[in-house]
């Protein structure tokens, strides 16, 4: 059994990811977008760098976490919103976390990246067919994907840039060894 | 009860008002009301987002044409059907938005323990905000927030039990002014719903 303190001491770890992710995400709000819901991912960044730092249960608690502060800050939790955010980050996570565990010999931070927000943007295409567009969202899909393709390009050469050169993130892997 | 957890139980007994509203006239009003009530306590509104989920809501809905046919630009056929349906969608997005930039005025406090590292997670946001100013240079950018992640780190954060302590405030009139909103609400659904409001 894990120690309490053990314990709390990993979830202060989480939550101190998720406020990072929750900074970036105010950065990018800042950043005047085209379109309403096009992102550039920056929020995803912790997602990535904890990919190397955090078992299951403890990556979905950040996923989690992400999406409830990104909902609480912008006020959006309790609208449609929510939905896309939620729908993105489950699937993101699931597919980098899955192919970071068993796909890391073959690809890298910025394969995973792309990954990540093609598995995203998908499943926000589908919400968005689903709940605003109907069949019209395929008209947005080609955009969508492209700005996708190239914000997790440059996200996981950040990514793998960070991971590289961090002593905080050395740190924080050596105390989990 | 805290005062944002009123406003937070408020916007939950009012969400199915607007979700059932199917009164394009209704959902208009509740929208109105929703945005009112959100700009009054200290949220803005942006007209351009909204303008453009309005447009790009409606227009995807008459790309499936439907009901009374209004006018025809070349061989696209506006109907009045579609566009009511898109309008009464996109104000229902509208609202529903606006109605949770109130519920979390005054940020409400999850219970349990999620709700705990939820305040954790704040926490260290403030944490990071005031550190990232105090941060210089910021460039190289990787440089600048690796310092920062291990400035934070190093810092003990308060306990988790600590963090989070509902403080119990009763406060009647906002009680009050509360139901007021839920009655509003739940008002305009029920005259949309025995058509007593114009259905456009």
């Amino acid at each position: 059994m894990i120690p309490r303190s053990k314990t709390n001491g990993r979830i202060e770890f989480i939550a101190l990811l998720a406020a990072f992710s929750l900074f970036l995400s105010t950065v990018e709000y800042m950043i005047p977008k085209p379109v309403p819901f096009m992102r550039i991912g920056l929020a995803n960044l912790p997602l990535l760098i904890g990919l190397g730092l955090l078992d299951s249960r403890e990556y979905i608690l950040l996923a989690l976490l992400k999406v409830l502060g990104q909902g609480l800050v912008t006020g959006t939790i309790f609208s449609y919103i929510v939905l896309f955010s939620l729908g993105g980050t489950v699937s993101s996570a699931f597919i980098m976390y899955v192919l970071f565990r068993y796909g890391r010999k073959w690809t890298s931070l910025i394969g995973i990246s792309i990954a990540g927000a093609m598995a995203s943007n998908i499943t926000q295409l589908q919400l968005s067919r689903l709940i605003l567009f109907g069949d019209a969202a395929r008209l947005i899909a080609p955009p969508f994907l492209i700005v996708g393709l190239i914000t997790s390009v440059i996200l996981g050469v950040f990514a793998e840039r960070f991971v590289e050169t961090s002593a905080w993130y050395r740190r924080a892997l050596e105390k989990q060894l | 009860m805290k005062t944002a957890n009123i406003r937070l139980f408020t916007g939950l007994i009012a969400l199915p008002a607007i979700l059932l509203q199917d009164n394009p006239f209704g959902i208009m009003l509740q929208a109105l009301y929703v945005i009112v009530l959100a700009l009054t306590h200290g949220r803005k509104f942006r007209l351009l987002p909204n303008l453009i989920l309005m447009l790009s809501v409606s227009s995807a809905h008459l790309l499936q044409p439907n009901g009374y046919l209004i006018v025809s630009i070349g061989s696209f056929p506006i109907t009045l059907g579609a566009l009511l349906l898109g309008l009464r969608k996109a104000f229902t997005l509208i609202a529903l938005l606006y109605l949770s930039h109130y519920m979390v005025t005054g940020r409400p406090e999850f219970p349990g323990r999620l709700g705990k590292v939820i305040s954790l997670q704040f926490y260290y946001f403030d944490k990071i905000t005031s550190g990232w100013r105090e941060i210089t240079p910021k460039r190289p950018f990787i440089k600048a927030v690796d310092t920062l992640m291990l400035n934070l780190t190093e810092e003990k954060a308060a306990s988790i039990m600590s963090i989070g302590k509902d403080e119990v405030v009763f406060n009647r009139r906002e009680l009050l002014e509360n139901i007021l909103h839920t009655v509003v609400l739940w008002g305009l659904f029920l005259l949309g719903a025995w058509h007593i409001l114009p259905t456009l």
